[in-house]
């Protein structure tokens, strides 16, 4: 399939993250440069696969630990009538990244890929990096979002 | 009688903003985690309206759906479907089976109120003198 050769990945990215975050949490997410990060804070990560006919790849959504507890606090708090738990948190990451991946499925339709998405899972830690196949193409998109740095990993393989 | 809600997703931080959203009508929301419980909880509660994910594990919101409508009993429940995905085949497809409405998120407060205004008459909750 040749649409992927044009598929505009830069621009759905920047377009659909900013979305999700302000409308879900009136937070502005806007791309930078790529930053390392040099405090060793814990990562709050979300994953979700996605596959279809001629594509298939993964989404990562890399939340610093005390953006995902701003976030889980926004959405869940007063609901729960109560501080929210690690795994309250990592549930509210998942969905925000489960948004961005049906944002990046519509866009894949529109193209003429039809994708599905697995469920999301969290992954929590330090210094990790997510091994990668040889035929991965690895997409890295930065965003600074309530001061901190809020990071999308895209895998592709085609 | 306050109107009943039930959310069916497998996410709590969706069933969360559900209950969030309709805090100041008179409401009451009771939440399932997937379709199979989605449909105990239709049985149980019987509420004036569901709104319901897709992708859920056990069972997933167009099987819910499909069973929904083929009971007598709970056929007639308003469903407007809530969900990430938004392709054109799958709104098609919902539709056939008898979706009142469509949500694709994200969202605000807002638009599930005012879907929900479309089927339901909200009143405000009364408040404490």
């Amino acid at each position: 399939m040749n649409s992927n050769l044009s598929f505009p990945l830069e621009e759905v990215v920047h377009r659909v993250v900013p979305r999700v975050m302000f409308t879900m949490l009136e937070l502005e997410a806007q791309p930078t440069e790529p930053i390392q990060s040099e405090a060793e804070e814990e990562r709050v990560t979300a994953v979700i696969g996605f596959g279809g006919e001629g594509i298939e790849g993964s989404l990562y959504f890399h939340f610093t630990e005390s953006l995902a507890r701003r976030v889980g606090k926004i959405l869940l708090e007063e609901s729960l009538g109560r501080s929210v738990q690690d795994g309250e948190v990592n549930d509210a990451v998942g969905e925000l990244c489960n948004m961005v991946a049906g944002g990046l499925k519509a866009a894949l339709l529109s193209h003429g890929m039809d994708t599905a998405l697995s469920p999301p899972s969290v992954i929590r830690g330090k210094n990790f990096s997510i091994a990668v196949e040889e035929n991965t193409r690895v997409n890295h998109f930065f965003f600074s979002c309530d001061g901190q740095v809020l990071d999308l990993e895209v895998h592709l393989n085609f | 009688m306050p109107h009943k809600i039930l959310s069916v997703d497998d996410s709590l931080t969706i069933r969360m903003l559900v209950k969030r959203s309709f805090k100041n009508f008179d409401c009451l929301v009771c939440e399932a985690s997937n379709g199979e419980e989605g449909l105990a909880a239709a049985a149980k509660e019987k509420p004036d309206l569901i709104f319901l994910d897709i992708t859920m594990p056990v069972m997933d919101g167009v099987t819910m759906l499909t069973k929904l409508k083929e009971n007598p009993d709970l056929k007639g429940i308003p469903v407007i479907m809530l969900t990430a995905e938004s392709g054109r085949e799958n709104v098609a497809y919902i539709a056939k089976l008898g979706v009142r409405d469509y949500l694709v998120k994200p969202f605000k407060d807002e638009q599930l109120i005012e879907k929900a205004g479309r089927i339901l008459k909200l009143e405000a909750k009364a408040v404490a003198p």
